[in-house]
């Protein structure tokens, strides 16, 4: 009796913590799948079926997909490959690079990408310069495209992923190296026999950080390309806060799809895991 | 010339100086315990041998060849760690057939060997486990056929059995032996204990603070030390001063540290006059029992020694007795200040 | 590598600095764009509502969590389930499919969420959920809250009371950091406010968009100075976090 009133106490202390995640994540989720299969009040399937039959929004998610997939798996293998020479790094010049690493990432978003445009934009300085000694890679560089958008991402990826990854280069103990080394085996054959299947879970896990935070982007292309390229996340802001007519059913839709993607993501990189956590 | 040598062995990390002139020869066939304190450079010269560290200065031979500055591996070196090196991606028997496939074997021959190195130590039933799934012990088995099964010129054991519990330790100490022996493969073993050391080994080299202090057969080592560290790491003598032995004898030796094994001594509560002996007085402070044996700790005119009797009832003395020790004079044995 | 990371850092702050850059080298340098900036007020008051809109919702949040995990690890450990499931689930769903959820489930439903800034800071608390969740949880369990919380019980104190005067102050190096971080995340959100709040509540974020345009000079200047607030943010992290292990190293 005594512990049933404490416990009612309690539910007192849970009540802050409930409205928000009640009012602020569950009502509106539910309220986003009720509406993406409503249109003009009637129940339908109208919303996905336009999304999957109209280019625009196929090319959207297309679109989405290769920004999100080639950054992070670019990213990925640059992210690497620094982790793996920090991780043999040590003293000062290791403490200045994860410096450098912090400060990095937290540079994202609209400063970053204004920090492009002053160095790639129309008339940004590189541009400018290219031009005056007549390097034309450079001089002509298209910022406001799919490819020239690339290189934010690809910058955004890379700061994170490699703070991610450094802790899982320590998984891999020296006495493994040493045990293969006097085996005769290669740095390369350690690397991909042992190195890397030992560090997949830690891998996958920081796949997953930067998938979702790629195919989440909004500042970046919104400043850059806006409507004249589609991406996922820039139509569904569009459905809701458009100039144009707002549909939240077509929104809701597209937000689901983008969830979907997203789950299936998560779902086959923990598929994966599950293959190489033994033991 | 021996099997495996190392001449004038020097090695620094940066300031430290770890070993200091190291000259060592091991037998074909014949296991060496390098033991000695833990930052001794035991670990530092086997990895030395294994090619895992630099020779900076001296060089190292096998089989008559010069491997000083040999690829580590080329050298045909089986190792096993103190814990935690199996590949935790791998069953074990993948673990074990790593080696012979970098060996280009084929397949029926690596699956012949992974079953004779598995039924070697015993784990046959352990064939698709991962490292994860089994023991201690039985992954240091598991890394120890790892080490042999490609047929490596010298076997070396870097603390194998530190993190494994006393009894299990004692079982795998005599499997070790054993294996060894059987395959009659020289192997260089490091410890940190002298039990261990003893149980084990063909000859003990025994380091301190980079340098060999003494080599020699464990008995050797135990009954005859040469040095006053080997003297109080191995067998727990009493290491006396020159002005402590008067103090207890009344006899003056040369300036040299005298080292007294504590069985030598000998406890009686009537005094008795023995031929080529000392005899004199002194009072338990304290006795402590290790199993079979009984030490007191006694105080002779002011000097602290240690004396060990069988446990038998009728020679059990009460702290503060006062009680007559006698000990032969060809067991004072006379001991270096240093390794020369 | 480094140089890639460093290039737009270096550009942006030498552009700042410049009068004008229209071929190789910039033709002179100047602190007229600091000036015109720190005292431009648009840019300031952002400054100022993008720490206020940030900070509330943190606080909030923590105190939420504090209190509700209190209850789980006292009273109702069976919850501890549910309630991490709830507070992760935003981890999945990303900051624009959270606003514009939102936004379409309350916008114009005439009550008290309908309003912008009120909406705003509640979807950033969901927001910081997860990070502030994990960051109170570690702490609580690093420093065995259920032990010390008994052991005070003996002692003759009651629960909530040694709650509030011994655990919290202990994990509170710890609560900072989360709380930090989670504000550096709000303090430099746009994609959120544009959907939710865009006219109405304009931070130094939306300020720079609305400018994109305009005087990049003056701009490359704004940006130094986001970067120097969060520089300091992140200094102020690494200090608790490392004034934490000499703690535990003494």
């Amino acid at each position: 009796m005594k512990k049933l009133r404490k416990v009612r106490g309690g539910v007192l202390f849970f009540l802050p913590l409930a409205f928000i995640v009640l009012f602020f994540e569950c009502v509106p989720l539910v309220s986003m799948i009720v509406k993406s299969f409503l249109d003009e009040g009637s129940l339908t399937l109208n919303n996905y079926l336009q999304i999957f039959q109209k280019p625009v929004y196929l090319t959207a998610i297309r679109n989405s997909l290769w920004v999100t997939l080639t950054s992070t798996f670019l990213g990925l293998v640059i992210d690497f490959f620094l982790a793996m020479a920090l991780s043999k790094d040590t003293g000062r010049s290791k403490s200045l690079y994860l410096s450098l690493l912090n400060l990095t990432s937290t540079f994202s978003g609209v400063p970053l990408t204004i920090a492009f445009i002053t160095m790639l934009g129309t008339s940004g300085v590189f541009v400018l310069i290219s031009r005056a000694i007549g390097f034309t890679p450079l001089s002509s560089y298209n910022l406001y495209s799919m490819r020239g958008m690339f290189i934010i991402y690809l910058y955004f990826q890379i700061p994170m992923g490699t703070l991610l990854l450094l802790p899982v280069f320590d998984k891999v103990r020296k006495e493994w190296r040493e045990a293969a080394t006097l085996m005769n085996a290669g740095s390369l054959r350690f690397w991909i026999q042992i190195g890397i299947p030992v560090m997949m879970p830690g891998i996958l896990g920081t796949f997953n950080m930067l998938f979702s935070n790629a195919i989440a982007a909004y500042s970046t292309p919104y400043l850059l390309v806006n409507n004249s390229i589609s991406l996922l996340p820039i139509k569904i802001v569009d459905m809701f806060v458009g100039d144009v007519r707002q549909r939240p059913g077509l929104g809701s839709a597209l937000s689901i799809v983008l969830l979907g993607i997203t789950m299936l993501q998560i779902g086959l990189t923990n598929l994966c895991k599950k293959h190489f956590e033994k033991g | 010339m021996s099997y495996i040598e190392f001449h004038n062995i020097n090695k620094y990390f940066g300031e430290n100086h770890v070993l200091r002139g190291i000259d060592l020869g091991v037998e074909e066939g014949e296991l060496v315990t390098l033991l000695g304190p833990s930052g001794c450079g035991k670990s530092t010269l086997l990895r030395c041998l294994a090619g895992l560290e630099e020779v900076q200065e001296g060089s190292v031979y096998l089989e008559g060849n010069e491997i000083t500055h040999m690829d580590a591996r080329l050298r045909r070196i089986g190792m096993v760690f103190q814990q935690y090196s199996l590949f935790p991606n791998m069953t074990v028997a993948q673990n074990l057939a790593f080696g012979l496939k970098i060996q280009k074997m084929k397949k029926p021959e690596i699956e012949k060997n992974v079953d004779e190195a598995l039924a070697l130590v015993g784990l046959e039933e352990k064939r698709n486990a991962y490292p994860g799934q089994l023991s201690g012990g039985q992954q240091q088995r598991v890394a120890l056929a790892r080490a042999i099964i490609t047929r490596p010129k010298v076997l070396l054991l870097d603390e194998p059995l530190s993190a494994i519990d006393a009894k299990l330790r004692r079982n795998l100490q005599i499997e070790i032996r054993k294996i060894q022996k059987d395959l009659n493969i020289t192997t260089i073993f490091v410890t940190h204990d002298q039990d261990e050391a003893m149980i084990m080994s063909d000859r003990i080299c025994l380091l301190n603070e980079g340098r060999i202090e003494q080599i020699g057969t464990p008995i050797e080592v135990y009954t005859a030390p040469k040095t006053r560290f080997a003297a109080g790491f191995i067998g727990n003598y009493n290491v006396i001063e020159p002005e402590e032995f008067e103090k207890i004898t009344g006899e003056r030796r040369e300036n040299r540290v005298i080292a007294i094994r504590p069985e030598t001594i000998a406890i009686s509560r009537e005094k008795a006059e023995r031929p080529d002996s000392y005899t004199f007085e002194g009072r338990v402070i304290e006795s402590r029992s290790r199993g079979s044996v009984l030490r007191y700790m006694l105080d002779v005119n002011g000097v602290e020694l240690s004396a060990d009797t069988l446990f038998r009832s009728f020679s059990i003395y009460e702290n503060g007795t006062r009680v007559w020790l006698s000990l032969e004079k060809r067991n004072c044995l006379t001991v270096e200040e240093q390794a020369v | 590598m480094a140089g890639f990371l460093l290039l737009p850092l270096i550009t942006t702050l030498v552009y700042s600095f410049a009068t004008r850059w229209l071929t190789i080298l910039p033709e002179g340098f100047t602190l007229q764009n600091y000036v015109l900036t720190l005292t431009n007020q648009k840019f300031m008051m952002g400054i100022l509502r993008g720490m206020i809109i940030s900070v509330i919702p943190v606080l909030i949040t923590n105190v939420s969590v504090l209190l509700a995990l209190f209850v789980v690890i006292v009273y109702l450990p069976q919850m501890e389930k549910v309630v991490q499931v709830l507070c992760l689930i935003p981890t999945t769903i990303n900051g624009i499919i959270l606003a514009t959820s939102v936004l379409a489930t309350y916008a114009g439903s005439g009550t008290i969420f309908a309003n912008r800034i009120v909406m705003l800071a509640l979807i950033y608390c969901v927001f910081t959920l997860p990070m502030t969740y994990q960051g109170i949880r570690n702490s609580l369990y690093a420093v065995n809250t259920p032990a010390l919380l008994e052991a005070a019980e003996i002692l003759g104190y009651r629960k909530f009371h040694s709650y509030v005067t011994v655990v919290i102050p202990s994990i509170l190096p710890g609560l900072c950091n989360s709380a930090l971080m989670c504000f550096a995340g709000l303090f430099g959100d746009f994609a959120i406010i544009k959907i939710i709040a865009s006219s109405q509540y304009e931070t130094a974020q939306s300020y720079l968009y609305r400018n994109r345009s305009q005087d990049t000079q003056e701009l490359s200047a704004a940006v130094v100075i986001l970067l120097l607030i969060t520089l300091l943010i992140n200094y102020c992290v690494h200090r608790s976090q490392n004034s934490k292990k000499e703690r535990r190293e003494a």
